[in-house]
């Protein structure tokens, strides 16, 4: 296991905190050139925050590689038919992406 | 009649039917909420305040989207943990990891009897509007203070800017210090959400900040002037009421005639002697020293002088260079 998919799971900081840095210029000037392409939009990262837990960690474990329920199952130690229904939930939002497309948000610490 | 009375009740209780409500369908947070740190600062803007801060987690996943405000708090109930101090509630600002504050005067203080050094509970809770059961550990967390969580204004800005390296370590990619180790200004808007005042509070932790200037006016009694005034005795004060009321002006206004003709008198005689305005001028000035110390003319009255003549004199000189 690449890192603690649990714990990358959880939600250090609310999003209205992420959305208001990305509305205010002189806020997100601060944040470095890092800050837009690791958060992507406030709207992304809000979409991912409205994330279950399990589909939250599906969604890390996807954008590692981990593309099937049984690889997920693997890598994060969630039940199989729960990386399954959490696969299916992603996809329900369109919130899968492919190891080469953009990552929307950073990973917990 | 009756079938009138039964439509009015049929719309009246369609119309209340149709009233928005305010329903809340948040749950417990999944991640749990717990208390990282909790304080109590005294004196921090006036003798004998205090404030109270929390560093909390209410840890959403999913995150929920009722505002914080209306289904979170911060409490603090009194040492028997269940009486809540009146009024002593907040509504929290965010979810997750972050932090709030209350802060009473010296006056509420003494009004709620916040004994310093108490051992007050500290509570992180849903809103009893919005959850029930309010339960330990499930949607409230609460801690007691020790004697060592009292702390003194002196420790506040060290504190504070730990606090926000703990934050900024949590929020990924999220800067809340400068190069300056201080609160740049998204540090400095979110303390100043969860300490409304804190600018004034503790100005050093902030890169830039916006305080009120307090002016605390000295205490004058004017001594030194009354004694020099008591230097020209009864006789000769005596004889300028006099000599004043002769002239229908009085003593005061008469010492300072005289001190105006002593003052032409020996400016001109000097100049005479010399041909040099400026000599002139400096003894007439001197003759004047020599009236307020004798108490012939009033300190204020030689300020009020000197500040005029430096104002012309500056005017004259600056108008004259661009000339």
């Amino acid at each position: 296991m690449a890192y603690d998919y649990q714990k990358v799971a959880r939600l250090p900081v609310d999003t209205r905190i992420v959305d208001r840095i990305s509305r205010t210029p002189k806020m997100l000037a601060e944040q470095g050139p890092g800050f837009m392409s690791q958060y992507g939009s406030a709207s992304q990262y809000m979409a991912v925050s409205k994330l279950n837990t399990n589909e939250r960690v599906a969604f890390y474990a996807v954008q590692d590689g981990f593309d099937n329920a049984a690889d997920i199952s693997l890598a994060t130690g969630m039940d199989e038919s729960a990386a399954s229904t959490a696969l299916l939930g992603l996809a329900d939002k369109g919130l899968v992406v492919g190891q080469d497309q953009e990552i929307p948000i950073v990973k917990g610490t | 009649m009756k079938g009138l009375i039964v439509v009015g009740l049929v719309l009246l209780v369609m119309f209340m039917l149709m009233m928005p409500l305010s329903v809340y369908a948040i749950g417990d947070p999944e991640g749990g909420v717990s208390i990282g740190d909790c304080n109590v600062f005294t004196s921090v803007l006036e003798p004998d305040d205090q404030l109270y801060f929390v560093r909390y987690d209410v840890s959403y996943s999913p995150e929920p989207p009722e505002d914080a405000s209306d289904t979170w708090q911060m409490a603090i109930y009194d040492t028997d943990g269940v009486t809540l101090i009146p009024g002593a509630t907040r509504p929290l600002n965010f979810y997750q990891h972050n932090i709030i504050s209350m802060y009473f005067t010296a006056a509420q203080v003494a009004t709620l009897s916040l004994t310093p050094l108490s051992e007050f509970k500290v509570k992180i809770m849903g809103n009893p509007a919005v959850f029930d059961p309010i339960t330990e550990d499930v949607n409230m967390q609460t801690v007691t203070l020790a004697a060592s969580d009292w702390k003194e204004l002196s420790d506040l800005v060290t504190y504070l800017l730990a606090q926000a390296q703990i934050l900024e370590d949590d929020w990924p990619l999220i800067t809340l210090l400068g190069d300056t180790g201080l609160l740049n200004s998204t540090g400095a808007y979110y303390f100043l959400l969860a300490i409304p005042g804190l600018s004034n509070f503790a100005p050093e932790a902030f890169e830039i900040t916006t305080t009120t200037y307090t002016f605390t006016p000295g205490v004058f009694t004017h001594d030194y002037e009354s004694d020099l005034a008591d230097k020209k005795g009864e006789r000769l004060t005596e004889g300028l009421e006099n000599f004043g009321g002769w002239l229908g002006i009085s003593g005061n206004w008469m010492s300072f005639l005289l001190v105006g003709v002593l003052f032409a008198v020996f400016a001109g005689a000097t100049f005479s002697a010399t041909k040099q305005p400026i000599i002139g001028l400096m003894m007439g000035f001197l003759v004047i020293m020599c009236s307020a110390w004798v108490g012939l003319v009033s300190l204020t009255m030689i300020f009020i002088i000197v500040i005029s003549v430096a104002f012309f004199f500056g005017i004259t000189f600056i108008l004259g260079r661009f000339a």
